[in-house]
Formats: structure tokens, sequence, C-alpha cells
């Protein structure tokens, strides 16, 4: 793929979605939660695109108001995350010293907890919603953002811009953000799109365990977590939240990625410069 | 009485290795620059040179001793006046691309230092009459620093470090990693920048060719200290010190003839300035040291009848040729 479409197909796949999350209520077929015993487990067919489950419920009605819980946890968990562990990671990697050793033992520690210990504490402490499910996921996962912006940090700190920087009086803050963050950002953004697609998957896994979205709300977890058991018999339960899950995840890491290289300006330039001269050497234009 | 902007006294830098003691990479520097004048700070690698010159610049603070830059105590001041005195001295480091942030355009590199002062005005245009003054087209300044050559490069860095018109510039290494051809450029345009605005250099190199034409005073530098300290003409006309005999020797230099001198090789390693011992650091590589200079470490000193200083029991009498 060449540049702009590098950035512009995974963008209108994700552009997708979120339309497909905001006007669920208008281009859903049927309501998602209508029980109806006498259309249960049919295969996909006219009136029912992707099958119905075991009780009846349409199952592409609730994967599209499913895609809303989905979409929603995931970006606020990826943010909320973010944002908290770029900001510890840089103070930090900044910083040192003590500061700097108990921000990275606490990492050390969270991440050595295994993902539901922690998970079930949180929520049990503050009980199962979907505000908890986030705050849950962003306590268990702003750590690796931490980690990747602390070793980026101390590597652009001894770099000589920085030195500059700091010689022609710049403070901590204005040399952070102006020279250290735009080092960190695509590290954490490509960080993010992995992380987005765990998220999901995490918070299928929470809802599953009745600690996240409380049934009858559909979301692409309980979805396929409900289909699991029919797998044999009724594999469009599980297939279609499943694929839409696959399709979003390779958007958003195709975004990241594509993004990431928008945020390098010898890689932006050479996109640019290719474009303008078309160069007819059209082994390297096609690479 | 001359007119020193930049003077350091007693400068000691400690660096802790692990499980071996410390690195004294600065030990005990005394150094005086006068006003509007280049002292070039000359020595292998790993001498201390460029630690010397961050410690002058308050990039680092100095375990030990002093440094004033006009007038003002570098290491005793707050962060306010730290910041404020930032402003009249600046650093040109040796490696361009490292200087500069790739993922800023040109204009934005040379800003930095008029934006972190709030110097007002208008700064792009005080971005443009900068890059002409370091002799490039403004119309560099929406450039990315890897659209620009490495001479171009040290001439945005040169630029940015003169944004605020400081008194003081150490230049560390600035034209060793650029090409032959470019580096009498810069060396030309660093130069032409002291006529005209009166900067105050601190000149660190290992090229003696490129000193002698560039430098009033040079100060030889060897683990840590100071070992000869004097005008340029004179110390290159008549090094005092064994091992800047020795540094001139090896300073390759076009042979004419055959008969012309080859370029000497330093014998021996430098012993490490993590284990300095009893005498002179220099004997153990040293052509004439003798047991004196095995047991007793000569101290800096003045040498009678000249404008100079050297550390050797030997200054005197070990003049012409023994190297």
């Amino acid at each position: 793929m060449n540049g702009r479409s590098r950035l512009t197909v995974p963008l209108v796949i994700v552009g997708l979605y979120v339309l497909l999350a905001a006007f669920a209520p208008l281009l859903a077929p049927d309501d998602p939660n209508t029980v109806a015993l006498a259309r249960r487990l049919l295969p996909p067919q006219a009136h029912h695109l992707m099958g119905t489950d075991a009780l009846g419920r349409d199952v592409l009605s609730r994967v599209m108001y499913g895609t809303r819980v989905s979409l929603l946890v995931a970006a606020a968990a990826v943010v909320v995350a973010g944002v908290a562990g770029v900001a510890l990671g840089m103070v930090a990697g900044w910083r040192g010293g003590w500061l700097g050793a108990l921000v990275m033992r606490i990492v050390d520690v969270v991440l050595s907890v295994p993902f539901f210990l922690l998970a079930v504490l949180v929520v049990a402490v503050l009980g199962p919603s979907l505000v908890n499910v986030v705050v849950c996921l962003a306590i268990v996962r702003w750590p690796r953002y931490a980690r990747v912006a602390y070793s980026t940090t101390l590597q652009t700190r001894g770099r000589g811009f920085v030195r500059a920087a700091t010689a022609t009086g710049a403070s901590g803050g204005w040399i952070l953000v102006r020279h250290v963050l735009p080092e960190v950002l695509p590290v954490a953004i490509v960080v993010g799109t992995l992380e987005f697609g765990l998220m999901v998957v995490y918070e299928a896994s929470l809802s599953f365990l009745g600690l996240g979205v409380q049934p009858p709300t559909a979301s692409w977890g309980s979805i396929l977590s409900d289909g699991q058991q029919y797998i044999a018999t009724a594999w469009w339960l599980a297939t279609f939240p499943g694929l839409a899950l696959f399709v979003l995840v390779l958007a958003v890491n195709l975004l990241g990625d594509a993004a990431r290289d928008r945020l390098d300006p010898a890689k932006r330039a050479t996109v640019t410069r290719r474009r303008v001269f078309r160069r007819p050497r059209t082994a390297e234009a096609a690479a | 009485m001359t007119d020193h902007l930049v003077v350091a006294e007693g400068l000691v830098k400690h660096y802790p290795v692990r499980g071996r003691g410390t690195l004294a990479a600065v030990d005990g520097v005394d150094l005086r620059v006068e006003r509007g004048t280049t002292l070039a700070l000359v020595g292998e690698s790993g001498c201390g040179k460029s630690t010397t010159g961050r410690l002058l610049l308050a990039l680092e603070r100095p375990d030990a001793g002093r440094v004033t830059v006009a007038g003002q105590e570098v290491h005793a001041l707050g962060r306010r006046d730290l910041r404020a005195l930032r402003r009249t001295m600046q650093p040109v480091f040796q490696d361009p691309y490292d200087a500069l942030n790739a993922r800023m355009t040109v204009e934005r590199i040379v800003a930095e230092p008029l934006r972190v002062h709030h110097a007002g005005g208008d700064v792009p245009a005080r971005v443009r009459e900068l890059l002409a003054t370091v002799s490039l087209d403004p119309a560099l300044a929406s450039r990315y620093p890897h659209e620009l050559s490495g001479g171009q490069r040290q001439r945005v860095a040169i630029a940015r470090a003169i944004a605020l018109d400081p008194a003081f510039v150490v230049c560390d290494e600035p034209v060793s990693a650029l090409d032959v051809s470019v580096q009498a450029q810069v060396v030309n345009l660093l130069r032409r920048l002291q006529d005209e605005r009166g900067i105050t250099y601190l000149f660190i190199s290992h090229d003696l060719a490129l000193v002698r034409h560039l430098a009033q005073r040079v100060a030889v530098m060897y683990l840590g200290r100071i070992v000869e300290e004097g005008p340029a003409g004179e110390l290159f006309a008549d090094p005092r010190h064994p091992y800047t005999r020795l540094l001139l020797a090896a300073a390759p230099r076009p042979r004419v003839r055959d008969r012309d001198p080859a370029p000497v090789a330093v014998a021996g390693e430098t012993p490490g300035a993590l284990s300095r011992g009893r005498g002179c650091a220099f004997a153990p590589r040293c052509p004439l040291a003798t047991g004196l200079c095995r047991t007793d470490d000569p101290p800096l000193r003045a040498l009678p009848g000249t404008e100079r200083k050297a550390a050797c029991h030997y200054a005197e009498s070990s003049r012409a040729g023994a190297a």
C-alpha cells in the first residue's frame, strides 16, 4: 500500500465502526434484548443476517449494540492508561533518583500480579459497572506505557538536543513537552493500538465472569462467551462477534503503524518527495 | 589587569564506576579565558576536556571547585539566576545530527532559545537574520535537519548558539565530525563571529593544526589535569611538557619531502583515570621519566621568564627535541 492508503483504509474501517456504534438504534434491524424462544438458534437468513442466539435474540443487532460497549470501554481504557502511564514514565525517566526508582518498582509489582487476580480485586472493591471496568483496565495496564515512556525518556535525556535545550535555560517541563514527548508518543501510540485489541478481549473476559457489563446488555465479549457453548451446533454465534473484533483490532493496529510513520519527518518526507518527483525507478517506487 | 570572562578554579568531577571506585574525569583544573579570545583545550579522548566544558556551562555539577562567568559564580546561582546567566553562555557540540531535534524544523530549532527567554519581537524574522549570519539560505528555515548536510547542520547549531548573543561559547570538537573541506568553512565562520561580536571561545579539540590558527592560548589536558598552558605561538614553538611535545610530534602533517619527519605515535596507553598512583601520571609513557617522576607528582607551576605554566619536574631543562 502506498503512503496515503496505508492511513486511509484503516481509518475508514475504524470510522465505520464508530458510525455503527453511534447509530446502532437506527441501524439495528431488531431490539437486541427481545427474547423470543420460538426463533431460538436460527442460522443466518434473510430476516436475521447473523442468525439468532439461544434466547432468540437477533445476533446482528446484538453485535451492533455490542460495538458501543466494546469501543467505548477499550478506547477509554487505552486513553486513561496511556495518559497516566506516559506521564508517570516520563517523569520517572526525567527525574530519576528515588522517584524514578519508586515508580518503576510499582510498575514491576503491578505487572507481576496476574491480570485477573488484580481485576477481580479492583472490581470487587469498586463494584461491577461500565466505568469501573475502565478504571480497572487502566489500573492494570498503565505500567505498559510507563515502561516504554521511561526507557525512551532515559534515551532522549542524553541526546545532544536535550543538552542544548538545557544549556539555553529551558525548564524540565519545556523539554519534556517539546523534546521528549515527541519521541515517546510514536512508541506509546503503537503500544496503545496493540493494547486496544487486548482491552476488547479483557472487557469480554470480565463480562464473561460477570465482573464487567451486566446482562442483558450486549458486548462482543458476552455474545462470544454465550456462543462458546454452542460452537459445534450454532457456528454463527461466536463467528460474527469474533469477526467484528478481528477486523477492528487489525484496523487499529494498521492505523497505529501508519500514524507512527507520519510522526517521523524523515519517513514522511520520503513519501512526499516520491510523489512530487515521480521518479521512474519502479523497483523503489513499488517498495 | 586583563579581563577574564571565564575563570575556573580547582574543578573536580568524579564519576562512580560500579565496583571499581571512582573515575576522576576532571581532577583539579584551573582555567582563565580572557574576554574576546579563544582558549583551546586539547588532549586525547577521555582526558576530561568535554567534561570540563560541561562543568563550565553548568550542564553538570562539579564535586569541588568553582566557575565564574561574567563575574557570577555559576554553580552557586539559584535556578532563576542560572537561567538568566545561560543567555550569556552557550554550547556547540561535536555531532550536529544529535544536537538538532530531527522532529523540528530549522526555524523551530533556531527559535527555541528566543522562545525560552521570551525574546518577543518578530521571531521568524530574527531566525532568518541568524541563518544569514551563519551564511545559510534563510529559505532553509522550513527544512528538517535530515535534509541538510553536516556542515549546514553545524551552522544551524551555531545559529542557535548565538541566538541570544552570548558572550561565551564552548565549542566541543565542533568540526571533527565534518568533512575536511567543510571544516575550514565552519572554523572561519567561528572566527568571523568572534571578530564581529567579540565572542569568547573555549575551543575543545584534539586537532592541533586547527588550534594553531584559531586560539590565542592553549591548555593541554592529560588525565583530568592541565599539564601545560600558555600562549599558542610560544607553546607550539617551544613545548615544555613532554606530553605536549609528543602530541605535536603525533599530529599528522603534510610531508612534502621524504626527509620531513614522519608523525610519531604516542607510545603506550593512558594508565586510566581509575588508578592514579603516586608520581606523575605521565611517567609510565614519558621518555624522560626519572625516579623523581615516579614518586613525586609535579604541580602545574609558572615557568620563570615565560607566560607559561607546565606540570613537569624538568620543564626548564628538558628543552629541545628529546622526545
